[in-house]
């Protein structure tokens, strides 16, 4: 036969299967969907049809597509032995050509159309409606090109070639997905081993280069990209993204090379495995003939046996072990990388957290596929008839398979269990908390599994097709995704899903128990419905009746009076939780931002500008019922009128679900308008306060949980818990959203234009300004210096309840509560956590310094003590830098989980249960407590003692003092190798975040959202400028300034005074330097280019480098346009690899320019590296390149 | 007795794979002959619960096949016509499953068994080897093993011999012979020689209807002195095939002998032509085709 003819031969064999043409389905479908959802869920400016959006698609689609892929290649390798034509085809003149390249290449062609088919897909969703029109840009071609070339057909082609050269040589359809999943497998073991949110550096190119897929390598030429960027520069195929692809294309042809000479010649004989000797046993016979009477059917060891026998063959499946294998080392990976996040000790809450990061997918393809072989492997194996003509019944064959399955899920997560067992013993954790794990995995993750289970066997029978089931199945999972996309968030709606909930060690499931059973419920009945549904269409045969026949044939008896009891159940059920958690409870979940937006559009255009009272004293009494979830709070604000006019109306407003109950003007006022949506108010005074004047203002607020349960979608991006609401043990919540707050503020206000857009917001935001605005305070506009706070907090009475301030009295109340009298009677900001807790306590001092109080959790006293030591370390630090502190006692607090992050306020600081609690020391040798406590302390100490002007720039006193500070300390305190290892990290992760920004970089003069670059970026440029001039220095000029405007009265300080402050204070040649920390969104890049030596008489050496340097000016979304490069950098040549003092030959500051320029040094020894900038003072987006080895 | 009224069977698509069969079977073997697509499987797989006919009945000592398909199927061997096996397990692993579903309870009776069925059909040697390396008459004989777990009294065996070298047919035969000592035991084949020899009764079916039913040695009495048998030398066999109606033929020294169906004689244009004993293949070729065999 001529080659021609047999490419046509075997080009037909595979567009005749029906799963090449479900690939060309899929890929193209997939890719739109893929894309559609990406951009209707997408924010921002990055492009969804963008270059660095189509690379990364590049990879996912990898990913995604690589069972698919062996999938289409493996058929024509195994084809021959699965369908008994192995004599036939060998005896034929078809050579090795014919059966083994031809037959590639023709299935490679068919894996090509398939991939050229993700293109449309992906040009199609982008034009699906919905799309908001900032995150599409223009097509490109010439990037979905790029992208099938640079990943997906190299990597296409790598798992074809692995599967192509196991098939030869097995001939054996799970070995041969196997193979491909153990590529994968090898991907997810160079992500893990990199680190999953924070790179490891110092082995990057390593990984860059194993990693098969290449999707380590693309992050070199795009982790320094802006959104702008990314959008439009597609990654180029150079560095490590090259030499990966070079490589494991070599390797590829290699296993090519393999695969044809495996092919083979001659068929395989199955092999029996070597038993071991057993003893052999005396045959026996029966004693007396088997008669018919003994034979005694029972039902219940029938339904045993079976479940045995198919469990027995399940397991006895080689792609069942090794899919056992892969999600045991996916396990172990989540466990690792979940520690590694948070230099965390592995302790069983933050282990069962990380248990589903990949295991869950694992698990969702097992179930399907199990189900999809419990059902039809008979068929298959053609027992069929031989196993259905014995006498057992119809219920039980389809109960045994659907036990069996699930009774593996359960294996699934006993083995989740146990891998994270030994991952815990061997990294030295012996406290095993079996009780939590098997809550975690049986009540609240596997029940999910075992639906979907229960479904995957009902369609089986339904649908009466293995691979159309299991292909429903899998798209019933991913149909949530589609249903967030459109808005459908109640769990109600997604099958399995229950309400999304976190465990905290702290508040435990805390009160999401009740929508979880509730839940549970209905999603058991429901599934049961469908299973029973699936069961009245179940028929044995080769021939079965229709599936109505066998459902009538069915429904009668037992079935019929069960079937119709689950159906009124499951629908009573369905009544009862939508009744609870939508008309009793709080659905949707309270959309902050929505709220927010709404609030600007009714009320902003009126009262923006409008001046309205200020608070400056406070006395309140609260109640606290955590076990309740509910807490009463009344008070009294002393408001001032700070304007040179009086105030008539005044502007109330509550956060969201926070109950306004009693408000009372002193002299009275009335109610002009009440927005219960909004929780708004408006107030006209009988007495209006006059300019200067003062006035009482009572309150009584309070929240109250609902009366149904409250459900939550992991898909709403609502919190689990809202900032003002109550958990049982470890409430860590802020008083001014307890409080009405006093006017209109432009916190409400959404900053980025296409959120603005989103709400239907005009689309320019201005920051406000003018003098009004420089008198008011940012982020508590309605506050202004507190002359005294009192607050009283009643807490329930094994708990602690904490409050910034001086504890003045604490006492029982007659009810047995535990009451707590905090007070300050010195200028405060007024804000303050409210924090309550089963706590127990510990106390540090120091001579001269403020005592330091950590309350934490009693299961979590281990790193306590480096708390401690180190909040009293910064302590120390920043009270000889900057002065007193501004509290008499320092607290920390931990809260539960439920309530993410940190703050610290008022000398009370409180950290999530997460943060430094569960620090493993050997790994971080502490480095993170150090970090967290620097963050807590330079927080208190400006923020408690300035109040910013709430104008542009207000972000940097109110976030940048406070990060710069700290990081300078941390620069001085650490060591500099360490100092540089972590700020390294810390720099790739600011450059990997910017590169995903949802909002345009502003110069810091100007900034006025929270931004990330405020704190890195920042922190990176005054550790520059500290190096330059000399951290004293710094330190001197910022405890000047703080001098100066410390407890200042309005008009209050903004970043332009600090700006003139540090040219003030600075030589006049830096403040080029400090324009472009400013006034510019700059960037430097470094890079030694090329090094020289020459050995000179007398054992000295002549050292040239050649070195570039590049600086330029960001705009918009990352446009960026160069600009002169003139600033000093440090250039150091090391004796050898360390990053010490004791390393260094030479360092100098040198002034460079831009573009490249050749430094030439005589040295009396030969350095092994030079650097420039080499502790990576300049925020560089490549920092890897400022070292060189010298020849 | 198994009775079996008025069984007919249409497939979607209108093909009638039975036709109002009727049939009243005694213990022994009873033979079902017929080429392929006669309606054997169906019919088969009818008496074995796995299928429902349209219209009919079917009863086994007086057990509703159709209507009690569970208590029925406590009675029932079966072994389909084209049987596989679970991979990765052995010969005594499943029939001990098999023994369970049967029930066969006890663990030490069931071992037993399953060790007098494997030694009845020769396999107690290889009961520990995996199945999928067994070849197939292993397979086939580890199939009637199967089938005779826990003494049927219907057993129904499609097409055993199908595939099986003249030794292991033989074999078979024997086994089956065995089998049948104490119960119904039904055998469907296309193979005149496997009816011939082993049943007692037999019925010819073709395109879902029962043709001829009884004992061979009667039934083929119907084409008494109407076969006639001659010899054709190859040249002229071409011609013969259009003007004789043959029912059988074979290659006899370079020529070809041929049993050619005439009422009396007088229309064979071959000379030679001798009256002979009709045989059951002639009787099936008569019925199924019409032309000829071979």
């Amino acid at each position: 036969m001529s080659i021609p003819a047999q490419f046509l031969m075997e080009w037909r064999q595979q567009t005749r299967r029906p799963f090449v043409w479900f690939c060309f389905v899929a890929f193209f479908g997939l890719s739109f969907l893929e894309t559609m959802q990406t951009g209707i869920q997408g924010v921002g400016n990055t492009w969804i049809n963008g270059a660095g959006m189509i690379a990364n698609r590049g990879i996912i689609y990898t990913l995604l597509g690589v069972v698919a892929i062996a999938g289409i290649m493996l058929e024509p390798f195994v084809r021959d032995r699965v369908s008994n034509s192995q004599g036939v085809i060998l005896t034929t003149p078809i050579d090795r050509l014919g059966r083994g390249p031809i037959r590639f290449l023709v299935a490679f062609a068919i894996v090509t159309i398939a991939t050229f088919l993700l293109i449309p897909g992906m040009v199609l969703g982008a034009m699906a409606p919905g799309i908001p029109d900032e995150l599409v840009g223009p097509f490109v071609f010439s990037h979905y090109v790029k992208s099938v070339l640079w990943f997906l057909l190299p990597n296409y082609f790598l798992v074809a070639v692995l599967v192509y050269c196991v098939g030869n040589f097995f001939e054996n359809r799970s070995i041969c997905f196997a193979s491909a999943i153990l590529l994968f497998a090898g991907w997810r073991i160079c992500r893990m081993m990199l680190g999953r949110d924070i790179f490891h550096e110092e082995v990057f190119g390593l990984y860059a280069l194993l990693d098969p897929f290449g999707s380590i390598a693309s992050f070199e030429n795009t982790r320094g990209l802006t959104v702008a960027q990314l959008n439009v520069t597609f990654l180029p195929l150079s560095g490590l993204l090259l030499y990966n692809r070079i490589l494991w294309i070599g390797i590829g042809l290699l296993f090519l090379a393999i695969g044809t000479w495996a092919i083979p010649t001659r068929p395989r004989l199955a092999r029996e495995k070597k038993r071991r000797n057993k003893k052999a046993s005396a045959t026996t016979f029966p004693d007396k003939p088997l008669t018919r009477d003994s034979l005694q059917i029972n039902t219940i060891y029938q339904f045993w046996r079976t479940i045995c026998w198919d469990f027995r063959l399940t397991w006895r499946q080689p792609a069942a072990r090794l899919t056992l294998f892969v999600a045991a080392i996916t396990l172990w990976w989540s466990a690792s990388s979940v520690t590694t996040y948070q230099f965390s000790l592995p302790s069983t809450d933050i282990l069962v957290h990380a248990t589903n990061f990949y295991f869950d997918k694992i698990l969702m393809l097992a179930l399907v596929w199990i189900a999809g072989s419990l059902f039809w492997r008979e068929r298959s194996w053609r027992v069929n008839e031989l196993i259905e003509s014995q006498p057992t019944s119809d219920f039980f064959i389809y109960l045994a398979k659907t036990v069996t399955l699930l009774v593996v899920i359960l294996l699934f997560w006993l083995l989740s269990i146990g891998v994270n067992l030994v991952y815990q013993i061997t990294h030295g954790y012996f406290r095993p908390e079996l009780s939590l794990f098997f809550t975690d995995s049986f009540v609240f993750k596997a029940p999910y599994y075992l639906w979907f289970g229960m479904l995957a066997i009902a369609l089986q029978a339904i649908v009466r097709n293995r691979y159309i089931a299991i292909a429903t199945v899998l798209i019933v999972a991913i149909a949530s995704v589609l249903l967030y996309a459109l808005d459908v968030h109640h769990p109600m709606y997604h099958y399995g899903r229950v309400s999304h909930v976190w465990y905290s060690l702290m508040d435990g499931y805390g009160h999401f128990w009740e929508a979880h059973l509730w839940l549970v419920g209905y999603w058991t009945l429901g599934s049961v419905l469908i299973w029973l549904v699936g069961f009245g269409v179940f028929r044995r045969g080769e021939h079965p009746s229709s599936r109505v026949t066998s459902f009538q044939q069915h429904f009668r008896g037992r079935f019929a009076i069960s079937a119709t009891g689950v159906l009124a159940a499951f629908v009573t059920t369905a009544f009862l939780v939508h009744y609870f958690s939508t008309t009793k409870g709080i659905w949707p979940p309270t959309d902050g931002d929505k709220i927010k937006a709404q609030v600007e559009k009714a009320y902003g255009a009126g009262w923006r500008q409008r001046l309205q009272p200020r608070i400056i004293r406070i006395d309140a009494e609260m109640d606290l019922y955590p076990s309740e979830r509910r807490y009463r709070l009344e008070g009294n604000f002393t408001l001032k009128n700070p304007s040179d006019e009086s105030i008539e109306e005044v502007f109330l407003m509550g956060t969201p679900l926070l109950n306004i109950e009693t408000i009372d003007f002193e002299g009275g006022a009335e109610l002009l308008e009440m927005n219960k949506d909004l929780n708004v108010q408006i107030w006209k005074l009988n007495r209006p306060l006059p300019a200067d004047g003062e006035m009482q203002f009572h309150f009584v607020t309070s929240r109250n949980p609902p009366s149904g349960f409250q459900v939550h979608s992991s898909g709403d991006n609502v919190p689990d818990v809202a900032q003002n609401e109550l958990i049982e043990n470890g409430s860590a919540l802020l008083n001014v959203r307890l409080m009405p707050v006093i006017g209109y503020t432009d916190r409400v206000e959404h900053k980025p234009a296409w959120m603005r857009r989103k709400y239907g917001l005009p689309e320019k935001w201005e920051p406000p300004s003018g003098i009004d605005s420089e008198s008011q305070a940012h982020a508590t506009l309605h506050l202004s210096w507190i002359e005294s706070v009192t607050m009283t907090i009643r807490t329930a009475p094994d708990q602690t309840a904490l409050y910034a301030g001086t504890l003045e009295k604490e006492w029982k109340t007659p009810d047995g509560r535990n009451a707590f009298r905090y007070r300050s009677d010195y200028k405060s900001r007024g804000w303050s956590a409210i924090v309550s807790g089963r706590f127990q306590k510990r106390a540090f001092e120091r001579p001269d310094l403020p005592n330091v109080e950590i309350y934490f959790d009693p299961q979590h006293e281990t790193n306590v003590d480096i708390f401690g030591e180190a909040l009293h370390d910064a302590i120390a630090y920043f009270t000889e830098s900057y002065g007193p502190a501004p509290f008499d006692t320092f607290r920390l607090a931990e809260n539960a989980l439920h309530y993410d992050g940190f703050g610290s306020r008022g000398g009370l600081a409180h950290a999530s249960a997460v943060l430094g609690w569960k620090s493993d020391l050997e790994a971080s040798g502490g480095e993170d407590i150090r970090r967290h406590a620097a963050v807590m302390v330079a927080l208190a100490w400006w923020g408690d003692q300035i109040i910013p002007a709430n104008i542009a720039g207000a972000k940097v006193i109110h976030s940048g003092l406070p990060y710069w500070t700290a990081a300078l300390y941390l620069h001085q305190a650490r060591d500099t190798a360490t100092d540089r290892s972590l700020r390294l990290q810390e720099l790739m992760e600011m450059y990997r975040g910017r590169g995903e920004m949802i909002d345009m970089e502003a110069p810091f003069i100007h900034e006025f959202k929270d931004s990330t670059m405020i704190r890195k970026k920042g922190s990176s440029l005054f550790l520059y400028l500290a190096e330059l001039v000399g951290p004293e220095k710094m330190e001197a000029i910022l405890s000047d300034w703080l001098e100066e405007w410390r407890y200042r009265e309005a008009p209050y300080p903004n970043a332009k005074d600090l700006y003139a402050h540090f040219k003030d204070h600075l030589p006049t040649e830096h403040h080029s330097f400090l324009r472009d920390y400013f006034e510019n969104v700059a960037i430097w890049r470094t890079e030694v280019i090329e090094t020289e030596s020459e050995e000179l008489t007398g054992g000295k050496w002549k050292i040239r480098a050649n070195i570039s340097a590049e600086k330029t000016y960001i705009s918009g979304w990352g446009e960026e346009t160069k600009a002169q490069f003139d600033i000093p950098v440090p250039v150091i040549a090391f004796r050898d690899s360390a990053y010490s003092d004791a390393s260094q030959l030479r360092s100098e500051w040198i002034n460079l320019k831009s573009g490249e320029q050749w430094i030439e040094w005589i040295l009396e020894e030969k350095p092994v590296r030079i650097g420039v900038d080499p502790y990576l003072l300049l925020p560089d987006p490549n920092p890897h390149d400022n070292i060189r080895s010298v020849p | 007795m198994l009775e079996v009224e008025n069984l007919s069977k249409t497939y979607p698509g209108g093909i009638e794979a039975l036709r109002e069969i009727n049939l009243q079977v005694s213990p022994g073997i009873f033979g079902l002959l017929g080429p392929n697509g006669a309606g054997k499987s169906t019919l088969m797989r009818t008496l074995a619960t796995l299928q429902l006919p349209d219209t009919g009945s079917a009863t086994l000592d007086g057990i509703d096949l159709l209507k009690e398909p569970r208590r029925a199927r406590q009675t029932i061997g079966y072994l389909p016509q084209d049987v596989g096996v679970y991979p990765r397990v052995s010969a005594k692993e499943m029939l001990d499953y098999l023994a369970g579903l049967k029930g066969i309870t006890n663990s030490k009776t069931r071992r037993q068994e399953v060790m007098f069925q494997l030694e009845r059909v020769n396999l107690l040697s290889v009961s520990d080897r995996r199945l999928d390396t067994y070849s197939g008459g292993m397979r086939q004989r580890f199939g009637i093993a199967a089938a005779l777990i826990g003494k049927p009294r219907l057993l129904i065996v499609d097409e055993p011999t199908a595939g099986l070298d003249p030794s292991e047919r033989r074999r078979f035969q024997l086994m089956l012979t065995e089998a049948a000592n104490d119960c119904i035991l039904i055998l469907s084949s296309h193979i005149v020689e496997d009816i011939s020899g082993l049943c007692s009764e037999m019925a010819l079916v073709d395109k879902g209807r029962l043709l001829r039913k009884g004992n061979p040695a009667e039934v083929i009495q119907e084409l008494a002195d109407k076969v006639w048998e001659f010899v054709v030398p190859i040249e002229q066999f071409a011609e013969c095939r259009k003007t004789q109606h043959i029912l059988s033929w074979k290659p006899r020294q370079g020529k070809i002998l041929v049993h050619a169906w005439s009422e009396s004689g007088s229309d064979i244009t071959f000379p030679k032509a001798e009256p002979t004993e009709p045989t059951l293949e002639d009787l099936y070729a008569f019925h199924t085709s019409e032309t000829e065999s071979c």
